[in-house]
């Protein structure tokens, strides 16, 4: 498949050679986002283009990192629920995420 | 063929012995502090920063306590290291009618002790603090408690001590006391001897190994305490917090129900809080066990219930110095010349560590203290009358 | 809460534990197979999300012959599998406590543990290494090769090993454009015949294939290049590279500016071995790796007995290693038991521990592409991060081993490294580099940073709901 994305475009991309589950809607902020069944919540944020997620202990940005659950530094709020690791939380229909991208 | 010859020789880099030094340097003479480990990395390196006046028995107990604070408040502008002081207040919350009457009493002894302490009632502590649990029918409010950061402060008097020509040596565990007569003579370390005439003794649960080497009976043990240590949340508690309970369990045993169980809440500077405690008798373990996180767990979130989907994010244990009558022990041992006793402040360790410091310091460097140590002497747990 | 009683219990569903298990599974064993994440395979052996695991190949492509749908089912139905669970502590006599996803605990008790949890990714630090823009290798392949999401069209990959050679031609396989790769290893070490030596030809042949990927898109590859500062335009990263010299320093006038989406980078790996450190095994400090692995006889067996440990944990060295070592603990197990007698055990024992010489030589290899020289730490920016969790700066913890720290114990009293969210797992590894290279610390290493229960995060309402 080509990528016909200008550099400046800095969302992730979903590739289609994958197979995935259902598509479902999730919300960022508020905002109504598309993902699939099966992907994680880091995985749907950075495909639709998120990629800050909050904000450190000094106010710095801060995304995905590690990506494997270990560094704690993709920490969202699900739900208004305890803070969570996007990367180990799996996306649902419905799914409330909360990010602090300013 | 000594190693070295220095007038007094402090034993235990935990915020006892690291007070003591410090009060020492600031005066013109040869100290050394002594730690097998490394600075607070026993007890005073797994506790909170309570240095709350409401727990401290009415009497000698509370009257240092309140010394203490007093000068702990310098310790700001004194301390090379940011000690992360603050004047908070103290809140101990009330379940019960039992506990009610049983606080009531504790209170109007505690004025009369010349501690400043009112009776909150269910309305007044929804305004101070209201994230607490609806159910708490009240509490007691000292404005004189306060916290701090008791690493960085174990750590301050320890550089502060270095700054003022204090060595010490980590690392270095002490061997044996040597005697001459009943005149202590040096200490023996494995990296040598060291010629001394004092020794002070603050080893905190460790003071009876080192009793021994001098024949001498020191009756502390080890008191375990687990604590829990959350993520960092904005500011949800600014006084420390303690249960009625959890008073009642350390003065009054009859009064603690193992159902109920008390704890204790501290949020630090940083937004961690800091939740506890146990109170096992289990050796020299410093493991935590998930039946003792799970209780202090389930008490935590009973009185403040927005802690139910913060995270846990480490646990520990400190072993408590823990004396017979809930007093440590200070003074001079009169067995043995120039031995003196600095430790068995279970629990209240970092409150009383700034005046134990100036006091020790005063009766090494003159013989006699500006408050009377009498009842804190090793003597009062002896049988005979020698 | 009734205990439950298992044979073996296996922590940790990635090629060691799940080699493991497809050996016991043989037996009339009852077995327990879990793993942290929502799917096995762990890092390695992951399959896309939507395809649930149930077979696996070796890295030759034979296949394991373990088919884990079977295992649910008839034929194997004496092996359990828990996904994810968490384990909350282990404790003495082999009891595990297990939290699972419905937020109930379990409470285990079994007659040996087999821990094979794996290894988590390095990252030498540098200024703007923290942003959102910036990621591990194993990240942008995990979001790639599991979720089927390019990080972003533009990728710009730095360090070391073979990941860097095989994430990029993943990303250009998948339509994406890799900016660059800044291998900050010498070229030479490319050439080093210790590949074949440890007998990898199919990871040589697995190199030349990425390779060709690369060099037919011109894909610009450097050597010696290293990272030194990232800056946050938007929605582009400035990253700043320069040639890195022997001694870890930074040739002047070298520095070359880079324009892309994702930084992608990563020096190597650190074994997870906080849950054997928990449980009480000896540790043993890996000078050839700098890092703390866990010490293990030929039987894979630690310094506890009935407690072993297989993979990454006990010595980096890849997926096959991790494999051989499952295999070799299992083995073990089953002449415990009985099950397996003392001279076909010797002759299996035998063939492993030959196969898995072979492998150590390439994790030493490996390690030389990503060891970070000492000299680098003297490089690195006062302001540069090095505890992510609380914000901690190389110039604060300088301060520090200047007032007189000896130990990392030390270090994180005094400036709170490793005292947040991750506990130290990913500052802790560079804390140990950092006093080493300060000579702090002689070359046996200085003792870990302690470990308590609960290893991971909990948040307290599940905690205080635990049945007793």
């Amino acid at each position: 498949m080509r990528i016909i994305q200008s550099i400046k475009n800095a969302s992730g991309i979903r590739i289609d050679s994958l197979q995935r589950g259902r598509e479902i809607v999730f919300f960022v902020n508020g905002r109504s986002t598309t993902a699939h069944m099966g992907e994680t919540v880091h995985a749907a944020l950075i495909a639709a283009g998120y990629r800050q997620f909050r904000k450190s202990k000094t106010h710095q940005p801060r995304g995905v990192f590690c990506g494997m659950g270990v560094c704690y530094e993709c920490l969202v709020t699900v739900n208004q629920g305890p803070v969570q690791r996007a990367c180990v939380t799996m996306v649902e229909e419905g799914m409330e995420v909360e990010i602090d991208g300013s | 063929m000594a190693w070295k010859s220095v007038d007094v020789v402090v034993i235990g880099g935990g915020i006892i012995g690291t007070a003591i030094t410090y009060f020492l340097s600031r005066q013109n003479i040869n100290v050394i502090l002594l730690d097998k480990s490394e600075i607070a990395s026993g007890s005073s390196g797994a506790c909170d920063g309570a240095v709350v006046m409401q727990t401290k028995k009415p009497g000698v107990h509370l009257k240092l306590a309140l010394e203490s604070h007093t000068l702990l408040n310098r310790m700001q502008d004194l301390l090379p290291v940011p000690i992360e002081y603050e004047k908070n207040g103290g809140l101990i919350v009330i379940e019960t009618e039992d506990e009610k009457t049983a606080m009531k009493q504790f209170v109007e002894a505690q004025r009369l002790a010349g501690l400043d302490v009112e009776l909150l009632d269910h309305k007044q502590l929804r305004a101070l603090a209201p994230h607490l649990s609806d159910h708490l029918i009240g509490a007691t409010y000292s404005h004189l408690d306060s916290k701090i950061n008791p690493i960085a402060l174990t750590l301050g008097f320890a550089m502060g001590a270095k700054q003022r020509g204090s060595e010490i040596l980590t690392g270095t565990e002490v061997l044996d006391i040597e005697v001459e007569g009943r005149q202590v003579s040096a200490v023996v370390t494995a990296a040598g001897k060291i010629e001394t005439r004092t020794v002070v003794n603050a080893t905190g649960v460790y003071a009876p190994e080192i009793g021994r080497m001098l024949g001498i009976e020191i009756p502390i043990k080890p008191r375990r305490g687990q604590l829990l240590v959350t993520e960092v949340r904005p500011a949800l508690l600014k006084p420390w917090l303690g249960s009625a309970n959890y008073i009642a369990a350390k003065f009054n045993p009859k009064l603690a129900k193992d159902g109920a169980g008390g704890v204790s809440i501290d949020q630090t500077q940083n937004g961690n809080l800091l939740i506890g405690a146990t109170r096992e008798f289990v050796g020299f373990d410093k493991r935590t066990t998930v039946e003792g996180l799970k209780k202090i767990a389930s008490r935590a979130v009973r009185i403040l219930p927005d802690l139910k989907h913060t995270h846990l994010i480490r646990a520990f244990a400190g072993l408590r110095p823990y004396t017979p009558d809930g007093l440590p022990i200070l003074g001079k041992v009169e067995k043995i010349k120039g031995f003196i006793m600095a430790a068995g402040h279970e629990g209240d360790g970092i409150a009383l560590s700034a005046i134990t410091g100036k006091l020790i310091s005063e009766l090494v460097l003159e013989g006699k203290t500006d408050v009377a140590l009498d009842s804190f002497n090793l003597k009062r747990f002896s049988n005979d009358t020698t | 809460m009734v205990p439950e009683d298992y044979d073996v219990v296996i922590i940790g569903a990635g090629p060691s534990g799940i080699g493991a298990a497809a050996v016991l599974a043989e037996y009339p064993l009852k077995v327990l197979l879990i793993d942290e994440n929502n799917q096995i395979g762990g890092q390695l052996w992951r399959e896309p999300a939507h395809k649930p695991a149930n077979r696996f190949r070796d890295s030759q492509g034979s296949d394991l012959q373990l088919d884990l749908r079977a295992a649910m089912g008839t034929k194997m139905n004496n092996l359990h599998i828990i996904s994810p669970a968490c384990v909350l502590g282990v404790f003495p006599e082999k009891h595990i406590l297990l939290s699972t996803s419905d937020e109930s605990v379990k409470e285990i008790r079994t007659r040996r543990i087999i821990f094979a949890t794996g290894a988590r990714e390095k990252v030498r630090p540098f200024n703007g290494w923290t942003l959102p823009g910036v990621m591990t290798l194993g990240a942008a392949q995990i979001l790639l090769k599991y979720y089927g999401v390019l990080a972003s069209s533009n990728i710009l990959i730095a360090g070391a090993g073979p990941l860097i050679y095989l994430l990029s031609s993943q990303i250009i396989g998948a339509g994406g454009h890799v900016t660059a790769v800044l291998d900050r290893s010498p070229a030479i070490t490319m050439l080093n015949t210790k590949w074949l030596t440890a007998g990898q030809l199919s990871k040589i042949g697995q190199g030349i294939v990425a390779l060709g990927r690369l060099i037919k898109k011109r894909v610009s590859i450097k050597h010696r290049m290293q990272v030194v500062e990232v800056k946050d335009q938007g929605k582009l990263q400035e990253v700043t590279v320069g040639k890195i010299a022997p001694d870890g320093t930074i040739v002047q006038g070298s520095q070359k500016r880079y324009e892309t989406q994702i930084l992608a980078v990563g020096n190597g790996f650190v074994p997870n071995i906080e849950l054997p450190q928990l449980a009480g095994c000896d540790l043993a400090y890996a000078v050839d790796m700098d890092c703390w692995i866990v010490k293990v006889d030929s039987s894979m067996e630690t310094s506890i007995n009935g407690i072993f440990a297989a993979g990454e944990i006990t010595g980096i060295a890849g997926g096959d290693k991790a494999l051989i070592e499952g295999r070799l603990a299992a083995l073990s197990i089953l002449k415990q038991f009985g099950k397996l007698n003392s001279k076909k055990h010797r002759i299996q024992k035998t063939a492993l521990l030959r196969k898995r010489k072979r492998c150590q030589l390439f994790g030493t290899f490996l390690y030389r592409q990503w060891a970070i020289y000492p000299g680098e730490w003297a490089e690195i920016d006062d302001a540069t991060i090095i505890c992510r969790c609380e914000d901690i700066t190389m110039g604060t913890i300088r301060d520090w081993i200047k007032k007189g720290i000896s130990s990392a114990s030390e270090l994180k009293r005094a400036t709170r490294c490793g005292m947040g969210n991750c506990q130290g797992r990913t500052c802790g590894p560079l804390i140990y580099d950092i006093l080493a290279a300060y000579s702090i610390v002689g070359k046996q290493g200085p003792p870990p940073l302690s470990v308590r229960t609960p290893v991971k995060p909990i948040p307290l309402g599940m905690l205080s709901h635990l049945s007793s």
